[in-house]
């Protein structure tokens, strides 16, 4: 058989996603964060796990995991216990012993009830009989300047400019599959959307980007309303893993999104022309 | 800072996925015919082959399939389908995790016709095209001309095949040098393979399909 034509499934960003990781089923993890709302997070197996915040009852929900190297995990799962949709995703990094918590939430803006708003958190694994680290994972600008070429599957090939620290901007080949599901530039002046850099350690970021001005200015009218996408960026490997939470719209229905992806990077240039474009979001 | 790079230090192996522990203190045994061989997994590094200690490397390509390298003997364990591959120096084990249980066997033909490049890293790449009757056509990055090589293939589960390419990698490929023999657990869902370059060091090595 011609395994090129094998009847796969229907990809968008997850076909690349590495299998999902069960090593940390069994182990239970004490979190001493900067914010000083503590969890503790118990992986009760494959699939599920236990979190409890600041001594509460412990509670359960599934979670993902993907690993970024032998030692930094993705961990990701949704609030159960949240007036409106959450979700945790941890950036554990156990050869550290450091952790990064993003936390985002849909439903707190009122005039846009799908914008996905992000809040971030940094600790420690507590150990016994270890010192807590001292340092911390930590916002960053060290990978401004870095242009990349994201493959998520077969045909889907991004390009990323990371260029100021509160914006990402976006393009693609003409023979990427994202042309022709986006409407980028009938709908805003440009695809700056708003993102946050995090050192993880050399030659690691976690990078996460919020699809808002989609939502914000042509609502409604793209599949892609507010999304949250959390990367773990190794440059290393030249590899990325991460989740994304939101909504998409699908044959004219929203619908709730939780995924993994992952991706293989290249190094690209990019015209000056794109680079250098202003971006029409900020004064 | 621009922070990509095109991995030179790793050649081959650049795009390899993380190590993979979800194996660490588990044990199997693995029945073939008369036979029960075991595998057992003592930690992160370390397994025993029927009792004797030996570095491992675990790579996932599916929820239950791993690649396993432990020397010169590679293992795929399919936690699943309660099977198991054995591919030693002196030719390969099909095996079952369950007494009684059902074995793979080769299934040289069944990806007769697929041609496809897998890429390893930024520039580093194998060009396949399996034919029938145990043959393949390979190159590596940056191309030097296909030749026909010995191939073996294993159906592990839709959509999942070991392909064993045996032939020499030319002198100046991205290959590490003295390689000869390519083992690649490939899945045609995702599109991603893993597995091992053989000769040159037994380099673990992960990446996607262009087709």
């Amino acid at each position: 058989m011609d395994l090129r034509n094998y009847p796969r499934r229907e990809y968008a960003i997850e076909q690349f996603t590495q299998a999902r990781c069960f090593e940390l089923a069994g182990e239970r993890f004490s979190f001493i964060m900067d914010s000083g709302s503590d969890v503790v997070l118990d992986v009760t197996g494959r699939d599920t796990c236990a979190y409890s915040v600041l001594g509460a009852e412990p509670t359960e929900t599934a979670y993902l995991c993907l690993k970024a190297d032998d030692d930094t995990y993705l961990f990701t799962y949704e609030l159960r216990d949240s007036p409106h949709r959450a979700s945790h995703t941890w950036v554990i990094d156990r050869a550290q012993r450091l952790v990064t918590l993003l936390t985002c939430t849909r439903g707190l803006n009122p005039r846009f009830p799908y914008m996905v708003k992000s809040e971030y958190d940094f600790g420690a694994i507590e150990e016994e009989g270890k010192e807590l680290p001292f340092v911390r994972h930590c916002f960053t600008g060290e990978s401004l300047g870095t242009t990349v070429q994201w493959q998520w599957s077969t045909s889907l090939v991004t390009q990323h400019a990371y260029l100021e620290p509160g914006y990402y901007r976006i393009t693609w080949p003409p023979d990427s599959a994202a042309v022709s599901f986006e409407t980028f530039e009938d709908l805003l002046p440009s695809t700056d959307e708003p993102a946050r850099y995090v050192k993880i350690k050399d030659h690691m970021f976690l990078f996460v980007l919020t699809e808002e001005h989609m939502e914000r200015h042509a609502t409604g009218k793209s599949p892609f309303r507010s999304n949250n996408m959390a990367f773990i960026q190794n440059y290393d490997r030249m590899v990325h893993v991460g989740r994304t939470f939101g909504t998409l719209r699908r044959d004219g229905a929203d619908s709730d999104i939780f995924i993994l992806f992952g991706a293989f990077g290249s190094p690209v240039t990019l015209s000056e022309e794109f680079l250098n474009r202003k971006n029409p979001f900020t004064v | 800072m621009n922070q990509t790079n095109i991995g030179e230090k790793y050649g081959v192996s650049q795009y390899r996925f993380p190590h993979c522990y979800d194996l660490k203190a588990s044990a199997f045994t693995l029945y073939c015919g008369a036979d029960a061989r075991t595998l057992e997994f003592r930690g992160k590094t370390a397994a025993a082959l029927d009792g004797a200690e030996r570095a491992y490397e675990c790579l996932k390509i599916e929820q239950d399939i791993y690649f396993i390298l432990l020397g010169d003997t590679a293992a795929v364990l399919d936690l699943k389908e309660k099977t198991a591959v054995l591919s030693e120096p002196g030719g390969y084990v099909f095996a079952s995790l369950e007494k009684g249980g059902k074995t793979l066997c080769f299934t040289d033909d069944a990806m007769d016709g697929t041609r496809v490049r897998w890429v390893f890293g930024v520039g580093r790449y194998t060009d396949h095209a399996y034919l029938s009757g145990g043959k393949a056509l390979a190159d590596w990055a940056p191309g030097f001309g296909e030749t026909e090589q010995a191939m073996r293939c294993v159906h592990i589960r839709d959509g999942i095949y070991l392909a064993d390419v045996r032939g020499k990698a030319p002198e100046g490929s991205c290959a590490p040098r003295g390689t000869d023999r390519l083992l690649l657990l490939e899945d045609y869902d995702h599109m991603l393979a893993v597995g091992c370059a053989m000769g040159g060091g037994n380099v673990l090595v992960s990446g996607y399909a262009k087709i």
